[in-house]
């Protein structure tokens, strides 16, 4: 199968939907850049936010070096013509790289405006949130646009007591408590902090820092090349390895003149559905576990052991399955391992299927889950939430439809469906994500049966990438909407000169503190857990919180002798 | 060796601590307790906190980030304690880890910090690999017990 672009699709932009642009290019599938002044980015926010009501997937930046720095702006326009994905971009001076924040227009630039301008050191005005996103606490410079200032030296002699202390407090609010969950918390495996202020039980404020995991995997893909970042790719997260591998791939095929044979495509569909699978199952498990319903947590880790054995028979690995390639896949799925693969899955539907009746119906389940941690429909759009978070929240958005990856995902070839739920709490999205494995079924079931029955390539050997190419690729993860956004180098044709990777938790981990306002203390893990939160995928960038800005930060014993001042009262 | 240190040898308990893996070891690892596997048959048990584990289950290379907590985390163990590195990022950094230039963001495998008494490689190792693992650290637990 070959993916083109429609030709017009440049002009249509010029036209109906940004005539001030400065220039337009038109990428592959669908994807236009339009290229404007940098204080014009604002008013191409609003434009765009409020009057097309475009969803903003990423803001970032390129360092290019001595042309100055490259903002881009990624929106998606999938209730549009063609399902447009536009890239705006304005050069910034290198020496001056400033240019106004969209943050308070739309929400979900927060974060990645605060991402960009501690990676690359571009200043933008009027953010509302400046604090640091990523980097350790004590890193001094941007990453990327600078090296290392002569004569430091991490050498972690800080120590935890003093890195993280609790936000300050004055004494006027003595009466509320702030309770720091993390960096490890018996709940959540992984490391974060949720700062969060309760009154007596109830939650008042609420914040998240996260960016232990950083590991730098952006700058290592730019190093080694498009070959080994599909392996590095998978590595982002080891639960959602199939959903990187293919967004990842996607975006790399995007920038050439790509065709991949249909039977790899059916491959790689197969995968991400098992890949969903397991990861839904595994979510619920973590849930029951969280809740205290140690059935559900045995029963759904039980079914998900037969998942792996079908993912492990199939590529011979049950985390990273290492067959993304470039033009097809590497690994084949023989006929008759196809054929009894399809019996398992048969069988294990039926299991999801009671499973689903079980998880609906249980009083543990219904009683510790209903109400807990709302979020409607207008919160879901404006905080920019993603996959199940969003349509647990009554909101019909799944890249596999919009924006669609490079495998078989096309309704008129294989029959599926989008699930939302009007429950708009965690139950709805347990009873999403349920509902949502037996569709993974129903897709993997017609996957093997076409495999089953027919034989072919499965790789045709990728054209040079050109010099200077950029791609945008989109997946829906487990756990939503997964963006890549790859540069070609303009020298080496094998290598990338950018790699930018927005994942579905780096969203939904940033409206985390909107759904815990409210609640018990007792309900904060399972209204983090309820968003499937990976923070190996968050943090493949890195985080602090510097403070400065006036603000004095306290000692441990300053902050003890506080705390004994106000307890005395 | 009293009668006390052979029971905890019989019933020895599980700290996971997570230093910025990808995830996949991990979720091996709860694999590993969950039915199929079920390492509780060894009398293991994931415990909530340091406080009350016998053994250390590291998986991932460490961000630099991790530093401070993976050695305070080290520490509350109580003696004596053994060390189980799962993965291969947590057996030498594994692809993460790079020479020259070096990685910004990580420092390497958890042995530049804490002292590792049981590697289990692989990415990821498959559950029946990290039970492997568990069960040499019983063994070393067992020695250094004897030896107190």
């Amino acid at each position: 199968m070959k993916f083109e672009t429609a030709p017009d699709v440049a002009e249509y932009v010029k036209k109906e939907i940004y005539p001030d642009g400065l220039e337009y290019v038109p990428l592959r599938e669908n994807r236009v850049i339009v290229k404007v002044a940098p204080g014009d980015l604002t008013k191409v926010a609003e434009l765009f936010v409020k009057k097309f009501e475009a969803r903003l997937i990423h803001a970032t930046a390129v360092d290019l070096e001595l042309k100055g720095f490259e903002v881009l702006h990624i929106y998606d326009f999938s209730k549009f013509k063609d399902r447009l994905v536009v890239i705006v971009k304005a050069i910034v001076d290198k020496d001056s790289p400033e240019f106004p924040s969209i943050a308070n227009i739309t929400w979900q630039a927060t974060w990645a405006e605060r991402e960009m301008k501690e990676l690359l050191g571009v200043k933008p005005s009027g953010m509302p949130d400046p604090r640091h996103q990523f980097l350790p606490h004590e890193w001094p410079n941007p990453v990327e646009s600078g090296s290392i200032p002569e004569g430091y030296k991490f050498d972690g002699s800080t120590t935890a007591k003093e890195m993280y202390l609790p936000l300050r407090m004055p004494i006027e609010e003595a009466y509320q408590t702030l309770i720091p969950i993390g960096p490890y918390h018996p709940g959540v495996i992984e490391g974060q902090i949720v700062y969060v202020k309760v009154e007596g039980e109830q939650v008042v404020a609420a914040d998240i820092k996260t960016g232990f995991h950083h590991r730098g995997i952006m700058k290592l893909i730019e190093r080694r090349g498009y070959n080994k970042g599909a392996f590095l790719a998978e590595r982002v997260c080891g639960i959602c390895s199939a959903a990187h591998g293919l967004a990842y791939i996607t975006c790399t095929e995007n920038l050439y003149e790509s065709e991949v044979p249909e039977r790899a495509l059916y491959i790689r569909t197969l995968l991400a559905e098992l890949n969903r699978m397991h990861s839904h199952l595994l979510w619920v498990g973590v849930v029951a576990d969280v809740i205290g319903w140690k059935t559900g947590f045995m029963l759904t880790w039980g079914l998900r052991e037969r998942v792996m054995d079908i993912i492990e028979a199939i590529t011979g690995n049950r985390v990273n399955y290492g067959i993304w390639r470039m033009g097809g896949v590497s690994r084949d799925v023989p006929q008759e391992l196809a054929e009894k693969a399809k019996r398992t899955v048969d069988a294990l539907r039926e299991e999801c299927a009671k499973l689903l009746l079980l998880v609906a119906d249980h009083p543990v389940v219904k009683s510790r889950l209903i109400g807990v941690g709302p979020l409607t429909r207008a919160q879901a759009y404006d905080g920019g939430a993603v996959g199940p978070v969003a349509r647990a929240s009554d909101w019909k958005i799944d890249v596999r439809i919009d924006n669609p990856p490079h495998a078989i995902y096309d309704p008129k070839v294989i029959s599926w469906e989008v699930i939302t739920d009007d429950h708009c709490d965690t139950f709805g999205r347990t009873l999403v994500r349920v509902k949502e494995l037996l569709v993974s079924c129903s897709i993997v079931s017609q996957c093997l049966e076409y495999l089953a029955k027919t034989t072919g390539d499965i790789r045709i050997k990728p054209k040079t990438v050109p010099l200077g190419a950029e791609a945008v690729g989109l997946n829906e993860a487990p756990r939503g909407e997964l963006a890549y956004y790859i540069r070609a180098s303009d020298k080496d044709s094998s290598l990338p000169h950018t790699v930018r990777i927005r994942t579905p938790s780096y969203r939904n981990n940033a409206i985390i503190p909107l759904m815990l306002v409210g609640s018990n203390l007792a309900d904060v893990p399972v209204v983090m857990g309820s968003t499937d939160q990976c923070l190996a995928c968050t943090d493949r960038l890195e985080v602090i919180d510097n403070r400065d800005g006036g603000r004095k930060i306290l000692t441990w014993d300053q902050l003890v002798n506080l705390s004994r001042r106000a307890s005395r009262w | 060796m009293g009668i006390m240190d052979k029971a905890r040898i019989y019933s020895p308990w599980l700290y996971h601590l997570h230093c910025g893996g990808c995830n996949g070891c991990d979720i091996e690892t709860l694999a590993a307790l969950a039915p199929r596997f079920d390492v509780e048959r060894f009398g293991v048990q994931l415990v909530p906190s340091p406080r009350h584990a016998d053994i250390l289950l590291t998986t991932g290379c460490v961000p630099k980030q991790f530093i401070p907590m993976v050695k305070r985390i080290y520490e509350q163990v109580p003696a004596p304690k053994v060390v189980v590195a799962v993965g291969s990022c947590a057996c030498g950094g594994s692809l993460f880890y790079d020479d020259a230039p070096e990685n910004y963001a990580i420092l390497g495998h958890p042995d530049l910090l804490i002292p590792v008494d049981v590697y289990v490689p692989g990415c990821a190792p498959k559950p029946e690999a990290i039970i492997n693992g568990v069960v040499q650290g019983i063994l070393k637990l067992a020695e250094k017990r004897s030896k107190k």
